[in-house]
């Protein structure tokens, strides 16, 4: 498959009062046309700045310090006002956290699209045309047109609103679409339901996807890579096979696993010790190292790359890397 | 005698509308027991927790404390069980006054029922810093939350509740804002509590992961839109529930084990945004897979089958027996 979007050596850093806080780590990653992907991390790793990265949505202070994203010709990262303009809805949309409660709470939803048209003239040079286009959304995202259309923000439920959501970022015909835990504050029907949706939408609209989470069990359902975030380094990228299944796979993902409580199984779920590092007191070697079961000396002293394994599986781990060298080897 | 009891609770906010946030539930718990309440929004769990804290009233039914109807509670019988039956809330962020340290909010417990001296007071902090795990409590004692990681706040939440030395503690949603990795920890310190010090939880969730990791061998009750529909031991109810809501809560659980995930059988979603509710009959009849004319016409009431599980079912024989399936990521 063909790179959609190429970010290279991408450093996103944020001015702080007590230094440089890098956010997003030299972080490379290739995503594939048509491809459901997953970011995967907990809170402050760096995926949403990553996700925000992709429509040059940095706020100040934050900066690009180094590297570049490369979408169809263009470098996001240098990109002008005038070319981001035209990328950001209309090329790449974006499902932001929370944005089901985002609605202008005294504008029927018909209205609430009204300020994407006047900004974006183009797309639907007749108004009509574009009314049209989002009740053709909002029955994707199964929901009912005329009952919606003529509904205030309060008048439906989260799950509900969460729908309309996904169904505006859509309007502009995006090939795109970034999603920030859109499944987060829902319950466990309409999370399914909003899986079950944006699976839908994949296959008909031929969209690519990028899904940021923390939730494995999310990430298992709908995902077909995943590239897993730690402290703002990219560690580990694979398929959902690899992720899930393979033994080589960073010890951080391991430890995810088994973190969760399953509710069909009696194994007891474990914690990761100790807590995220500071990023702004890093010390040196693999961040994840004084968490790690099987940190050695030289995990305390230099940082592992991302190395591609023998299976196509990216991982960022010494002690995983050497193990697979000694299969080559074997073989 | 229960330690807290709720019987035949009914709850509406707006006296005007017909609709009950809760409706003729009753439950009880004991002491050094575990109950927890599973539902999905808006089922009125977290009102439910909130009566039983005292912080809402019921419009109908009584709440008894240790035996005594605490409607009737004057003085200092009132001031115990306020002081006996603690929550601990869902936000870390948002429950902690940020303009108080952490020596104030955990001190101001102790001041309101003079539980310590003045002099004692610090020390007396201390300890239950110590106790949820935030050591050196020197550290954290003049910390604000701001200066906490989220994990750190749940357990200042846990610590605060603490400090009347509680017997009942409501916990809602405790741990659903954390960190995957930080959750089980959080949990862990609540079952060690219960060890020590003999505690009882009422524990309010959404997550099925979350209940069966902390209420094994205890008891689960499932909610659905106000009225309590199943009933039973944690095991049980999970791996062969006997109403149709619960069985299709637990097929729709995300689990992280690709494959699996793709031999499940896949839940039957219907009319998930009518939230009216219908005007006769059971409750869950229009989302419900397995309804039929008698299940329109009249309420099915909570019985029980074999022994402690109980169902607001009349067919729980047509509910399909395959949610547990052999393989499992390790």
């Amino acid at each position: 498959m063909e790179d959609f979007i190429h970010i290279k050596n991408l450093t996103v850093s944020f001015r702080t009062a007590r230094g440089l806080l890098r956010a997003v780590d030299q972080v490379t990653l290739r995503l594939r046309s048509g491809e459901i992907f997953a970011l995967v991390g907990e809170s402050g790793c760096g995926k949403s700045t990553l996700a925000y990265s992709l429509l040059n949505l940095i706020p100040e202070p934050g900066f690009f310090e180094t590297g570049g994203i490369v979408f169809q010709g263009i470098d996001i990262v240098q990109a002008k006002y005038r070319e981001l303009r035209n990328l950001r809805g209309k090329l790449i949309s974006m499902v932001f956290q929370a944005s089901m409660n985002s609605f202008n709470p005294v504008l029927r939803f018909k209205n609430q699209v009204d300020h994407i048209f006047d900004a974006h003239p183009e797309v639907w040079p007749k108004r009509s045309e574009g009314y049209a286009y989002f009740s053709e959304l909002l029955t994707l995202v199964r929901l009912s047109p005329d009952q919606v259309l003529k509904s205030f923000p309060h008048e439906l439920s989260g799950g509900m609103k969460q729908r309309v959501a996904i169904a505006i970022s859509l309007l502009l015909r995006p090939t795109m679409l970034i999603l920030d835990e859109p499944t987060t504050a829902l319950d466990v029907l309409n999370q399914r339901l909003v899986l079950d949706i944006l699976r839908d939408l994949h296959s008909r609209l031929g969209l690519t996807v990028v899904f940021v989470t923390h939730d494995l069990g999310v990430v298992a359902d709908i995902a077909d890579r995943v590239g897993v975030m730690y402290a703002g380094k990219l560690v580990d990228v694979g398929t959902l096979e690899q992720v899930f299944y393979d033994p080589a796979r960073h010890p951080y993902v391991t430890g995810l696993l088994h973190a969760a409580p399953s509710a069909f199984q009696a194994v007891r779920a474990r914690p990761i010790p100790g807590s995220v590092p500071n990023l702004l007191e890093l010390q040196p070697g693999c961040r994840f190292a004084p968490r790690c079961d099987l940190a050695e000396s030289m995990c305390r002293v230099s940082e592992p790359e991302l190395v591609v394994h023998s299976s196509g599986h990216v991982v960022s781990c010494h002690v995983m890397s050497r193990m697979e060298a000694k299969e080559v080897m074997v073989q | 005698m229960s330690l807290l009891s709720l019987d035949h609770i009914r709850h509406r906010y707006d006296k005007k509308s017909s609709q009950n946030v809760l409706n003729n539930v009753s439950v009880s718990i004991e002491q050094n027991d575990i109950l927890a309440l599973v539902g999905e929004s808006g089922c009125g769990k977290t009102t439910l927790g909130k009566i039983a804290v005292g912080l809402v009233k019921p419009s109908e039914g009584v709440v008894s404390f240790k035996g005594s109807d605490i409607s009737g509670l004057k003085g200092s019988g009132y001031h115990n069980y306020r002081r006996g039956v603690q929550l601990v809330h869902q936000d870390p962020y948002a429950s902690l006054n940020p303009t108080q340290s952490i020596y104030e909010t955990l001190s101001a417990g102790l001041i309101r029922h003079k539980l310590c001296s003045r002099r004692d007071r610090r020390d007396r902090v201390k300890d239950f810093l110590k106790t949820v795990g935030l050591d050196p409590t020197d550290d954290f004692l003049h910390r604000y939350p701001h200066q906490l990681s989220g994990g750190q706040r749940q357990r200042v939440g846990v610590a605060r509740a603490l400090v009347v030395q509680p017997q009942l503690i409501v916990a809602d949603e405790a741990v659903s804002m954390l960190d995957v990795s930080m959750r089980v920890s959080i949990l862990d310190l609540l079952l060690q509590l219960k060890e020590d010090r003999g505690l009882s939880y009422l524990f309010i969730t959404h997550d099925f992961g979350v209940v069966r990791y902390f209420a094994e061998g205890y008891r689960i009750g499932v909610l659905y839109f106000g009225a309590l529909v199943e009933e039973g031991s944690c095991a049980e109810l999970i791996e062969r529930p006997l109403h149709p809501y619960t069985y299709t809560l637990l097929s729709a659980v995300p689990i992280p084990d690709p494959r699996w995930n793709r031999s499940r059988t896949p839940v039957v979603l219907r009319n998930l945004d009518d939230t009216a509710m219908p005007a006769q009959g059971c409750p869950f009849v229009q989302r419900c897979p397995f309804s039929d004319q008698h299940c329109r016409e009249e309420t099915p009431p909570l019985r029980s089958f074999d022994g402690q599980h109980k169902s607001a079912c009349f067919h729980p024989d047509r509910i399909p027996s395959n949610l547990r399936s052999a393989s499992y990521a390790t």
